[in-house]
């Protein structure tokens, strides 16, 4: 049933060594506004922030274009040093481009730049400026590590680091406890999913160590993973899943990114949109060999990307914050991605994330653009008729919204399309019909958004109103450069089918294959009709709908009782989590603290001792049963533990 | 014969140096305080100069003294620590009242009962050693003579050494009796020679859970943790920070020696107890330290997690597990000097600086020590690159090596509850707004202290290399066969 994926091409090797200033200049960036931002005011925290970026662009796109303009398969490789060493472990800090790392860096690169120049305009007013622009650097360079690192303990060298960027960037208002919390939140959730990326590669590490190959670079590991034994390459490849549905927020990890939105909108657009969420993609892409080496891993990553898919959508109905409706259609465009992973289109995937990074990137600050016209006004039932205010703003969000719900011929179309005819014609109907339902409801709720924020009439309060004008061109400016990207960003994967000849796919063929779809044209382009008549229905429905005004909501509601509840609460995931893993957690620790760990010496501080002769008082402690209560706990300590190591001889012995 | 002085050289300077800092304290007024704590740091650079010049392999004094690389390799950090230990006291001590003359000399002679600790290949030594160091900790963590809590600590922790001194004495006895020797190599030799069987199998059992006990209390394992939390708080901050990283050093030292060189042959009944030790220990450590609001009690009960993770290598026994203990026990070491280190620069007399809460909003008031401070907390997670995250690493995948899968399950589900507490302190330096009356800025010394601990820390992570190279060498040696 599966379509058969062509060969993976050999790599052909090209030493560099200008691969490590990519990552290292934003780092740079950050020393610098750490040591002299303060001194040397906005201007230069902003013009160097944005200029280290464009100089990682540029060398981003120098080692684009070799692997572009050479044959199949290059790789370009830049070896720094040899990082860790001891024993069979080894790791070096190897930076490495081919096609697939290529077009991840060129959209962190790319769509990192202009969020950086976008955020000049947006945190204009903020007192901690250079604080803030120190966080954005490192962000970058942690991102590009990431995606640059030819093996694994480097990868989670950037994988930690964008998870640390983005807590403190949650977290960056910090005069809101609620913020403050939300940033712990994405980052213990995060951990979770760390600890399952750890043991991933711990498994698969002395797997490797079996077969006479102790290492962890991508390229042995893919080369490798088909002589592993079954159960290495299967919980290898789920551990590792774990790990990725922390950081890019599938079920049952997605908690975290809707309460992420508490930061800053320019963060919320690159790194909770177009990068640090699609980490979890990429390592499942640039780990295909192994993952195609444990099929029923694979499997697990297509249902959880669908049923994903499907459920954050339906939660995106009920929402009534702009950024939050952004959030969960972001967990939800993650899941199509995981899909197509899940189904052997990992070409797919990476098309939809770089088609994704464009169109969200986009949304998420045309957002930020209303909200900031509207001083901070975030709810849309209190929104309405802004396009008048702001056409800029208006008429990119519209291109943005038509993308992201696949309109024919634009960006969205195209990747979307891809992701769900490989799922049909890998035979996977149920994962196909749950992308197809999910595509109308994406259609349906961003309709929602868009009708409810920008025609009709405006809803609040009227000193907003008046007061509301267009963002400045820092601010415009990217939104259009976006905008062009959201609508033609998808031409350099048009199927054959419709004339095109897939390039996009072409491309990344040599690091992970080629999906041949093996379907006749006329079933494609049924398919086809059948999305695109999908996305019609939900857009054509919410049209209809909410130009009435939110008031529609209610329909909703009466139609769907209880169920709506839920979805606007999303499914209440939160209070299980709080019930099942928090509470017992802090009750334990309360528990142990106050039963087995007394604390004797606070008793002391706090009572009227203070005059006491000291030495008499510690005396009368230990006669009145504290130290006594220590000592006998550690005579209980020696008989158990003779007792146990009498039963481990014990056991030993008649084993 | 001149090897055996040459050998044991550095300790004999080591102990007549001390002696000597004794008399010069008494003749030195307040004033020249300053000068005995520098006296104190030249005598521990000489010492540690000297063990690496007159390094030799085998063993001396009646097989009782090494000057091995392993024992090279914990003079290095005994003596770096109690240096860093003695620099951050300096403003500390005369802030706090404290300006008694035997601080430095007894801080010195602790140190000296490390190296011993660590070079000793005879159990009576070992237990000198152990005791020239708890000693000297007894009455460092009660030295603030007026402090209720300070002696109370001191107190305790004294009764409960002498309990667990006494059994570990006990438990060599026991072990004497039946291998009738002292020497590690030699019990290892008989123990494995000979089969035990009925009586005396118990009494070996016996004095192998009392020989564990005796360590196990210093290195703060559970059940004998309980002393920790309290004398760690109750003790000067620059005395806790000595304890929670040398005493710690020396604990293992010996610990290692005896459970993988001594009992060695007992592995088949050691390795669950010590599994169940290190699982135990780990997750209790981190499970209270959740609810901690005083930061040396958290940090106490961090250092009772750690233990468990460095136990998590000590089970597995084996030479990369050995030397990947070691590797952790320096990037340890670091990061807990640094923190410690902050809340001595910044503790003033009647200010502890020793709540969390203390900290609050410490990024816009001390950017620097704040961000300090962050540093050592994301690498006490384990937070790449930091010298935590390699200790953890290596220390994981050599017990994955030795079959410990689930014990290294148990282990990564602990680094994921530990980041929760030692993020609190990020979120409160960081997040939380500083209160009016704004801390004092931090001391000179002691600030350069913190200062190098963070230079070490991020180095041990960006470029572990030399440190696990020369780990790698000290344990090569250690295990039999």
């Amino acid at each position: 049933m599966h379509a058969a994926a062509t060969e993976v091409t050999a790599s052909l090797p090209i030493a560099v060594s200008y691969l490590r200033y990519i990552p290292l200049a934003p780092l740079v960036g950050v020393l610098f506004h750490v040591a002299l931002g303060y001194r040397l005011g906005r201007r230069a925290v902003g013009l160097v922030a944005c200029a280290a970026v464009a100089v990682s662009f540029a060398l981003a796109a120098k080692a684009f274009l070799t692997v572009l303009g050479s044959a199949a398969g290059t790789v370009v490789t830049d070896n720094v040093y040899q990082w860790l060493s001891s024993g069979e472990f080894t790791a070096n800090v190897t930076f490495s481009v081919d096609a697939l790392s290529s077009v991840m860096i060129m959209v962190v690169t790319g769509v990192g730049f202009l969020i950086h120049l976008y955020s000049i305009g947006y945190m204009a007013h903020e007192e901690d400026y250079a604080r803030f622009f120190a966080y954005l650097n490192l962000f970058t360079a942690a991102m590009l590590v990431l995606v640059l690192a030819d093996n694994l303990p480097l990868m989670f060298v950037g994988w930690e680091g964008v998870g640390l960027c983005s807590y403190l960037l949650i977290g960056f208002w910090y005069t809101d406890p609620e913020k403050a919390s939300a940033g712990k939140k994405a980052f213990l959730v995060n951990r979770i999913g760390d600890a399952g990326f750890v043991l991933g590669a711990f498994t698969i590490f002395w797997a490797l160590v079996d077969l006479g190959q102790g290492s962890l670079t991508f390229a042995t590991i893919n080369a490798r993973a088909a002589e592993l034994p079954a159960w290495a390459s299967l919980a290898g490849a789920l551990l590792l899943f774990v790990g990725a549905t922390g950081k890019s927020a599938q079920i049952p990890l997605y908690v975290w990114l809707p309460d992420a939105m508490a930061g800053p909108t320019p963060v919320s657009a690159l790194i909770h949109a177009a990068t640090m969420v699609t980490a979890g993609v990429y390592m499942v892409a640039r780990l295909h060999g192994l993952f195609e080496a444990a099929p029923a891993a694979l499997q697990v990553v297509g249902i959880v990307g669908a049923a994903t898919a499907l459920l954050a959508a339906t939660i995106g109905i009920a929402q009534t914050d702009i950024k939050k409706v952004l959030a969960y259609s972001t967990v939800s465009q993650l899941g199509y991605m995981f899909l197509a992973l899940g189904v052997g289109a990992y070409g797919a995937g990476i098309f939809h994330v770089m088609t994704h990074a464009f169109f969200k990137a986009l949304l998420f600050l045309g957002a930020g653009s209303v909200i900031h016209g509207l001083h901070d006004e975030q709810d849309i039932r209190r929104m309405g008729g802004v396009a008048q205010k702001m056409p800029i703003t208006h008429a990119t969000f519209a291109l943005g919204v038509l993308a992201i719900a696949g309109v024919p011929g634009l960006s969205g179309f195209f990747s979307k399309d891809e992701i769900l005819a490989s799922a049909y014609a890998g035979g996977h109907f149920g994962l196909w019909i749950c992308g197809v339902l999910g595509a109308s409801i994406t259609a349906f709720y961003m309709t929602r958004l868009y009708v409810l924020t920008f025609r009709g009439k405006f809803r609040g309060d009227h000193h907003k109103w008046d007061h509301a004008h267009e963002s400045p061109i820092q601010m415009t400016l990217p939104l259009m450069v976006l905008a062009a990207l959201a609508v033609v960003g998808g031409y350099v994967g048009v199927p054959e089918v419709l004339g095109g000849n897939n390039a996009f796919a072409e491309y990344l063929a040599p690091s992970v294959g080629h999906h041949q779809l093996g379907l006749a044209a006329g079933t494609e382009l049924m398919l086809m009709g059948i999305s695109v008549a999908a996305a019609l229905t939900g857009i054509g429905l919410a049209w209809v709908m909410y130009s009435k005004g939110p008031d529609a909501d209610l329909i909703l509601k009466n139609k769907l009782g209880g169920l709506y509840q839920q979805m606007r609460e999303a499914y209440n995931i939160d209070a299980v989590y709080d019930a099942l893993v928090v509470q017992p957690l802090m009750r334990a620790s309360d528990a142990l603290w106050h039963s087995v760990d007394v604390r004797v010496i606070d008793g002391v501080a706090n009572g009227t001792a203070a005059a006491v002769n000291s030495a008499g008082e510690g005396w009368r402690r230990w006669s009145t049963g504290n130290v006594q209560h220590y000592m006998l706990t550690v005579l209980v300590g020696v008989a158990a533990l003779i007792l146990a190591l009498t039963l481990s001889s014990l056991i030993g012995v008649a084993g | 014969m001149t090897q055996a002085i040459n050998s044991g050289l550095p300790l004999i300077v080591a102990c007549s140096w001390a002696l000597l800092l004794i008399v010069v304290e008494m003749f030195s007024g307040d004033r020249r305080f300053v000068g005995v704590a520098w006296m104190g740091v030249i005598g521990l650079a000489v010492t540690a100069a000297m063990s690496v010049h007159y390094a030799s392999v085998p063993a001396v004094y009646g097989n009782a003294l090494a000057l091995d690389g392993y024992a090279v390799y914990f003079n290095l950090l005994a003596c770096t620590l109690g240096a860093a230990a003695m620099l951050l006291s300096i403003d500390y001590l005369g802030d706090a009242g404290i300006v008694r003359g035997e601080y430095y000399s007894l801080m010195f002679f602790a140190v000296i009962g490390v190296v011993i600790m660590a070079a000793a290949t005879d159990l009576i030594v070992m237990f000198i050693g152990l005791e020239t160091m708890s000693m000297a900790v007894y009455v460092l963590a009660g030295i603030r003579k007026s402090d209720l809590r300070s002696n109370e600590a001191a107190l305790k922790y004294f009764l409960l050494g002498a309990l667990a001194s006494a059994l570990l004495l006990y438990g060599v006895a026991l072990l004497y009796t039946i291998t009738g020797s002292t020497v590690l190599a030699d019990v290892s030799k008989a123990l494995s020679d000979t089969q035990h069987a009925g009586a005396d199998h118990l009494v070996l059992l016996l004095a192998t859970g009392l020989v564990l006990i005796g360590f196990g209390f210093k290195i703060a394992a559970v059940p004998f943790h309980l002393w920790a939390p309290d004398v760690y708080e109750g003790a000067p901050t620059t005395v806790t920070a000595f304890m929670a990283t040398a005493v710690k050093a020396g604990g293992f030292a010996a610990l290692m020696r005896t459970v993988l060189v001594a009992l060695a042959p007992m592995r088949a009944e050691l390795a669950p107890v010590l599994w169940g030790a290190a699982a135990v220990t780990m997750t209790l450590g981190n499970v209270v330290a959740l609810r901690q609001t005083s930061l040396k009690r958290m940090l106490a009960y961090s250092s009772i997690a750690h233990t468990g993770y460095l136990l998590v290598g000590v089970t597995a026994g084996t030479n990369e597990a050995g030397s990947s203990v070691l590797f952790y026990l320096a990037a340890y070491g670091a990061m807990n000097i640094g923190a410690f280190g902050v809340m001595a620069a910044l503790a003033r007399r009647g200010r502890g600086c020793e709540k969390i809460s203390d900290f609050s909003g410490l990024a816009q008031t001390h950017p620097a020590m704040a961000c300090a401070m962050a540093l050592f907390m994301l690498s006490l997670t384990g937070i790449p690159p930091l010298g935590g995250f390699v200790g953890k690493l290596y220390v994981f995948t050599a017990a994955m090596h030795a079959g410990l899968v689930w014990l290294v399950v148990i282990a990564a589900l602990n680094s994921v509850v530990s980041a929760a507490y030692y993020l609190g302190v990020v979120r409160t330096m960081y997040f939380d707004n500083a209160p009016a009356d704004v801390l004092p800025p931090a001391r000179p010394y002691a600030a350069v202290v913190v200062a190098v601990a963070a230079v070490v820390t991020i180095l041990l992570g960006v470029a572990p290399s030399p440190v696990l190279g020369s780990a790698a060498r000290a344990f090569s040696k250690v295990l039999l066969g």
